[in-house]
């Protein structure tokens, strides 16, 4: 059984991403997210709840994603409100519906940011071994889970508690706890990996994708 | 004999006193530049001068050092730089070593301190979008920013701030702060800032050490990742290159001067007896100065030591006036007494001349002077109760020495002219001086003192182009009644710049009311927010947040300065005793800076080496002062013992030498300081001493032998100080060639003014 559903998933993939995707659905036997190439980026959907100390219900969010090694993340929420933002090398960014720019951050501790958090949504524990004790525990049903709990004096201590992250060939979940008893739990779906380039309406979200 | 032991026994105990005083660190010897300086001025009316912040600032920027490493690969770049971050931290000296992109562990911190204050906290956009009516595009954004995975509000803040503005009074609060400490990418090469601040007691062999170890490291890693290029500034790396110039310089002069005076002694005495007189002459003025500077200061500056110790050079001529006396039939007591009018008169008009430099509201002219008054008293002393004890060495009359000082005195024998043209000649002279004094620009800019090294400079120059950070500080001081009062003036003060800051005339500034707005202003943004923001939006953001959301009350405590202190330590760099200070990054247009200024009574720029120049053009002032005072004095002396036609042809020597140094070395571009005018008082002194010796012992039977004591000084002293001329060092090379200069005019005025109409030399010759 487990057999018929890794050939199921290793013909989607195919069928998704084309060839390029041959190797990514030969690791699926190890049930374990390759990290992305640099020509490679992932393409999903997400559900962001964020739990709140002391708030009665979490914030809930939806929309699509896009992961790139070689851009950043595009993080675009469809509900409930409509916005885009973009986490690239030069920083990180809101883009509003008239197409303006504008800064959240920007500088290193920004860049530390966005390379943890690509690096957790793509599964690429290596970049994070220096910043995270990281247990992994793969389940017999093809899935796997990982706790991330961050080094002791290092720079992510302060803003992260403890990340758990699970999934089979994919990340499905992440949980975020901080230390301020907040908690982002984010779920992710229908993912598929493509090459680059990427889709125009994405690769324009990038600071040097914007077409002419 | 009695007395000779009682003055050996009182240099004992002064020696040993001096040591002791240093040894225990009851008198410190200070080498900073800065710390002696404007002690003296007076106080403002918030109780701090300009120089006490600029002080405080320059020594809060020499602790720190910046090092940029560039590579092509970013990851090997931050690798590395983490190396060579745990090597520095172990070098004895480092306090820290910073990184980019490790303080993040005090974002909580600041969010803590700011977050109740919230409301009041506007960043410049915000503001200006409230208060242009398009509150509803922060709202957007609020809505944006609940949602986005990177936004970094916690439940907390969100209470506190339900419209996330506090998070954009950061991001442009870390603007103003500058590029800093942070990775930039340029021509295809990263470039990292690496922070290194250092022990606040770095100074002298330590800081040499320091810089040493440095150097080692930035070799190694350069060697090891040929790809790694380090280039490196701060204020330590200039000071400890500029001091070992100027060491290296002064100590081969001081060599080759020494082993000169060693051989014009031997050559006209055949002995090395009168060069052992001579030494412990010099010596025992040394000690007592260094022992009077210890007795009554606390802390002795470099500057003063080597000025005093300069200056207690010409006692080598009281040495030479005794030595080259001749023996005489009733001995020892026979020499001195034959030299006794011209000592005493030299080292009375030297003393009131430093007692007149002591005069000065100075505290470093004082240490100069007082070092130098107990001198050459004590070298006084040494010549008439040391010397006397040495076996006497006659002059050899046909030395070369002795030979040349002939033939020169025939020479100049030919120009002596009547006494009446010489007094006129002396009176133009004494008339000139002032008015070349006055005509003559002053030159006190201390940045034409030093010579930089230039990879140092250019490693400077590439530093602030790439990353923004270095360079020369400048800031606004801004003074006023109460805390308050100066925060609304410097944040109108910000107001008036930003143009300036736009236009590119100043790279950014960084004031306390950035970090602490006034209270106005927090109260004036409250009111924004709560009838432009809250008032049409809070509603719909309740529905969002599923919370009561509270309208910011006008009464609720504001921000102060005093609240933020433990939190963000930096703010004591905004401040200075009773003012605050906006500091500058890249001023390139200071005029248009100080002209935007000027409707504020209260706030002015400051440049640092504007005001230290300043300060030195100051200390110019009074040794100017100083050196007009003596010479009256002296005028005055002159005329008392010598009547006043002959008086005048005497003093006109000093002041003639005076006059020679000042033109020759404007036409030799020497920049005439506060240092060159330090060096027209040893002019001063030693030309009166030339003049004083030959003037009384023109009628003597020891006329010639005190013309050659005379000429001999003029050698030993132009050795010492002429050989200075030719220093790398700006500031060396200017005392030198004014020196120079001054002393051989002096002898030769000194020669031709006191020399009788019908001259006789030695070897019979008559005029």
């Amino acid at each position: 059984m487990t057999r018929r559903f890794l050939v199921l998933i290793k013909l989607c993939a195919i069928v998704i991403v084309g060839l390029s995707a041959g190797q990514r659905a030969l690791h699926a036997e190890t049930a374990k997210p390759t990290p992305l190439d640099e020509n490679e980026y992932l393409h999903g959907k997400f559900e962001l709840a964020r739990h709140l100390d002391g708030f009665e219900k979490p914030l809930l969010s939806r929309g699509e994603f896009v992961i790139s090694p070689q851009n950043g993340l595009i993080w675009k929420t469809t509900f409930p409100f409509p916005g885009i933002t973009v986490l690239e090398g030069d920083g990180i960014f809101t883009i509003t519906p008239n197409g303006d720019r504008n800064a959240m951050a920007s500088g290193s501790e920004t860049r530390q940011f966005v390379s943890m958090i690509s690096s957790v949504l793509s599964g690429n524990w290596e970049t994070l071994q220096s910043q995270f004790n990281i247990a992994e525990n793969t389940k017999k049903s093809n899935t796997w889970e990982a706790i991330l709990t961050p080094k002791t004096n290092g720079a992510v201590a302060t803003q992260v508690n403890r990340i758990a992250a699970s999934g089979d060939i994919f990340v499905k979940t992440v949980t975020i706890e901080k230390p301020s008893s907040d908690q982002d739990v984010i779920t992710f779906d229908d993912q598929v990996v493509g090459m680059l380039p990427l889709p125009p309406e994405f690769a324009k979200l990038f600071t040097d994708g914007i077409p002419e | 004999m009695r007395s000779a032991f009682i003055w050996i026994i009182c240099l004992v105990v002064m020696a040993s006193f001096t040591v002791w005083q240093l040894a225990t660190d009851r008198t410190q010897l200070d080498a900073d530049f800065l710390s002696l300086i404007g002690q003296e001025q007076e106080r403002n009316q918030d109780g701090i001068s300009d120089i006490d912040v600029v002080r405080a600032l320059l020594r809060e920027n020499g602790r720190q050092a910046i090092l940029m490493l560039s590579h092509t690969d970013r990851d090997q770049l931050t690798s590395l730089a983490e190396k060579l971050k745990t090597e520095i931290s172990q070098i004895e000296g480092t306090e820290n070593v910073t990184l980019p992109g490790q303080n993040t562990g005090r974002l909580e911190d600041v969010r803590s301190l700011y977050g109740p204050y919230a409301s009041g906290l506007l960043s410049d956009n915000d503001r200006t979008a409230l208060a242009n009516g398009q509150a509803d595009l922060l709202y957007q954004r609020t809505l944006q920013q609940l949602y986005s995975p990177a936004s970094s509000f916690t439940s907390t803040t969100l209470k506190q701030d339900p419209f996330l503005l506090m998070p954009e009074f950061l991001t442009g609060l870390a603007t103003k702060l500058g590029p800093g400490n942070d990775i930039v990418t340029k021509n295809d090469r990263v470039h990292l800032p690496l922070m290194v601040s250092l022990q606040s007691d770095q100074s002298g062999s330590h800081a040499q050490k320091w810089v040493d170890e440095i150097n080692r490291i930035i070799s190694d890693a350069h060697r090891n990742a040929p790809e790694l290029t380090i280039v490196k500034t701060g204020q330590i790396f200039f000071a400890v290159n500029e001091a070992a110039t100027a060491k290296s310089d002064v100590q081969t002069i001081a060599l080759i001067a020494t082993l000169g005076i060693a051989i014009m002694i031997g050559l006209t005495f055949f002995s090395p007896l009168p060069l052992i007189g001579a030494i412990v002459v010099v010596g025992s003025g040394l000690i007592a100065g260094a022992t009077a500077l210890t007795a009554f200061f606390g802390t002795i500056h470099a500057i003063a030591l080597v000025f005093g110790a300069t200056m207690i050079g010409i006692s080598i001529d009281y040495a030479l006036h005794f030595l080259v006396v001749p023996t005489g039939k009733a001995g020892s007591d026979d020499r001195f007494n034959a030299i006794r009018g011209g000592l005493g008169l030299g080292l009375l008009t030297s003393v009131i001349g430093f007692i007149a430099l002591a005069l000065s509201p100075t505290s470093l002219l004082l240490q100069i002077a007082i070092y130098s008054i107990a001198g050459l008293l004590s070298a006084y002393c040494s010549v008439k109760f040391l010397l006397p004890l040495f076996p006497a060495r006659e002059v050899r009359t046909n030395s070369p020495i002795t030979v040349i000082h002939n033939n020169l005195m025939v020479a100049l024998s030919y120009l002596v002219v009547s006494a009446r043209l010489r007094l006129i000649v002396a009176v133009l002279l004494i008339a000139a001086l002032p008015v070349t004094a006055y005509l003559v620009p002053g030159h006190d800019d201390i940045r034409a003192l030093g010579q930089s090294n230039p990879t140092l400079v250019s490693d400077a120059r590439t530093i602030s182009e790439t990353l923004g950070l270095g360079g020369s500080p400048a800031f606004i001081r801004i003074d006023g009644d109460n805390a308050q009062k100066r925060l609304e003036t410097s944040e109108a003060v910000r107001q008036i710049i930003s143009p300036l800051i736009a236009e590119g005339k100043i790279q950014g500034a960084i004031a306390l009311s950035d970090v602490v707005p006034s209270i106005a202003r927090q109260k004036a943004n409250r009111e924004l927010v709560r009838d432009n923001l809250y008032l049409p939006f809070a509603p719909a953001l309740t529905e969002v947040l599923q919370i009561s959301i509270n309208t910011p009350d006008l009464d609720t405590p504001y921000l102060s300065p005093d609240k933020v202190g433990k939190t963000l330590p930096e703010v004591t760099s905004l401040q200075a005793g009773a003012s605050d200070i906006i500091r500058l990054r890249g001023v390139s247009d200071g005029a248009a800076v100080a002209t935007v200024l000027e409707p504020f009574e209260e706030s002015r720029l400051i440049s640092p080496t504007e005001t230290i120049s300043a300060q030195f053009a100051d200390y110019r002032y009074w040794a100017y002062v100083a050196l007009g005072s003596v010479l009256l004095i002296a005028l005055f002396l002159a005329s008392l013992r010598y009547g006043v036609q002959k008086g005048i042809r005497i003093f006109s020597a000093p002041a003639g030498a005076i006059l020679f140094a000042l033109l020759g070395g404007t036409v030799l571009g020497v920049s005439i300081s506060f240092f060159t005018t330090m060096a027209m008082f040893l002019v001063f002194a030693i030309g009166a001493d030339y003049v004083l010796f030959l003037s009384e012992g023109s009628d003597g039977e020891y006329t010639s032998n005190t013309q050659l004591a005379v000429f001999l000084s003029l050698i030993s002293s132009v050795l010492a100080f002429g050989l200075l001329a030719t220093s790398s060092v700006p500031l060396v090379s200017d005392i030198g060639t004014v020196i120079a200069i001054g002393l051989v005019g002096a002898w030769f005025l000194a020669f031709w003014m006191t020399a009788p109409t019908k001259f006789t030399t030695t070897t019979g010759r008559a005029n």
